[in-house]
């Protein structure tokens, strides 16, 4: 059940690459049919699921070049689901609404490159080999781009650089 | 990934599991629909009944899982190892699936001649037909260990375009043992497949319906992004060195170039 266990992931890692709801979900259906015509020809023990990203990835950028849109899917939080329970734990204030707004406004703001490292970590919780496989660079790199971007995101909201290192995976 | 520490870290993964973001789209159906198609065997496909495709059916098994099991167009599929080192031919039954474009040519970064031909253990050939002229460019894909040569010959008056390539001419030269798989065809309705004979040299000739082509490396790793459409094509061995012609020349024009290579 490969395509069922992974079309939610092919989808969102397309989808904020692709920056478009229709294009993410073209890109993640060829990059399915790629993987099965090379399936037979996968290396045997190799992950699966960096490998499908990696195709997928691939299409998303396709999509958005022959577009030839600027990416840039536009976050948007849900709106609040009502609790059931009254007294707001201090997780929940911590995580409130607003500081949430703010970040959501803020990497609106920011350049694609930023935005897809930190929606790859953060939204889809990829691990490292995913992320550099999706985003088509060597594992290496993956740490110091999030780095980059989470210091450029910080310094947008005003917080004080962290001591290097810090905003490491 | 253990959970961060940090504040804005913590937040960010909240923005996660907060964002508005469109329902994911059941993609199995749509790809069960591109690939389940109506059994039927290629006419040729009766010679290379031997060796049947137990790969790519475990493959379609394999992505689709127990709900498409009974995709009777790719379980049938019959595998055509036609000789040719480095070469595999794989006659998939029905029409071919929508969904692979074309796609850039994967050939490796361009040199000079005398660039490639210092490169590679073997000597480049070069077709020697009048009026084709010397190649218009040279690439040098190394990620095959005893590198990859393709000489490009731009479509103009001399050449048609071939429309899954942009270019009037490919050919690619490569040394593979007999049971190395790096260059991988998938053949569907429509493509003819035939023996022929280059000289003393084996070959075979595949035109009509374009087919789908991918590279690998030895060792089984797929280059993913190299799955394209391929049209009329030639593929033959001399020498210990295996040639590949794709063009959007006919049988008999692709056979006179191949047989002008020295």
């Amino acid at each position: 059940m490969l395509v069922r266990r992974y079309e939610g992931v092919a989808f969102r890692t397309a989808l904020f690459i692709a920056g478009d709801a229709a294009e993410a979900q073209d890109a993640a259906q060829s990059g399915f049919i790629k993987a099965y015509y090379a399936l037979a020809r996968f290396r045997r023990g190799a992950p699966f699921r960096p490998w499908l990203l990696k195709i997928v990835a691939n299409e998303a950028r396709n999509q958005r070049r022959a577009a030839g849109r600027r990416a840039g899917l536009e976050l948007r939080l849900a709106e609040d689901r009502p609790r059931d329970d009254a007294a707001p734990s201090p997780e929940a204030a911590v995580l409130g609404r607003e500081p949430l707004d703010e970040i959501v406004a803020t990497l609106n703001g920011m350049a694609d490159q930023d935005r897809e490292v930190i929606a790859l970590r953060y939204f889809l919780e990829l691990s490292e080999a995913e992320m550099a496989a999706a985003l088509g660079c060597a594992p290496g790199t993956v740490k110091s781009r999030l780095s980059r971007a989470l210091g450029r995101l910080r310094q947008r909201l005003g917080e004080p650089a962290r001591a290097a290192g810090a905003g490491d995976v | 990934m253990s959970r961060p520490d940090d504040l804005l870290e913590r937040r960010l993964e909240e923005v996660g599991r907060r964002l508005e973001l469109p329902p994911d789209p059941s993609l199995a159906s749509a790809i069960g629909a591109h690939l389940r198609r109506r059994p039927r065997r290629a006419p040729w496909s009766a010679l290379l009944r031997a060796p049947r495709s137990l790969a790519v059916a475990g493959a379609a098994l394999l992505l689709l899982g127990g709900g498409l099991v009974a995709l009777p167009g790719v379980r049938t599929a019959v595998a055509g190892w036609l000789g040719i080192p480095g070469v595999r031919i794989e006659a998939e039954p029905g029409r071919r699936p929508p969904g692979v474009a074309r796609a850039e040519l994967d050939i490796g970064r361009r040199v000079s001649l005398e660039e490639a031909a210092a490169a590679v253990p073997f000597e480049v050939l070069e077709p020697t037909l009048a009026g084709l002229g010397a190649p218009d460019s040279v690439f040098l894909d190394e990620r095959f260990e005893s590198g990859r040569v393709t000489l490009v010959y731009d479509a103009g008056a001399r050449l048609p375009r071939a429309a899954e390539t942009g270019v009037g001419l490919l050919l690619t030269e490569f040394e593979a043992t007999l049971d190395e798989d790096l260059v991988k065809k998938l053949t569907f309705e429509g493509t003819v497949v035939e023996p022929v004979a280059i000289g003393d040299d084996r070959g075979y000739w595949l035109g009509g319906e374009p087919h789908v082509i991918l590279y690998g490396r030895p060792g089984g790793e797929v280059l993913s992004d190299t799955v394209r459409l391929a049209g009329n094509t030639l593929v033959w061995q001399h020498d210990g060195l295996t040639l590949r012609l794709e063009s959007a020349l006919g049988k008999r024009q692709a056979l006179r170039v191949a047989r002008s290579v020295r």
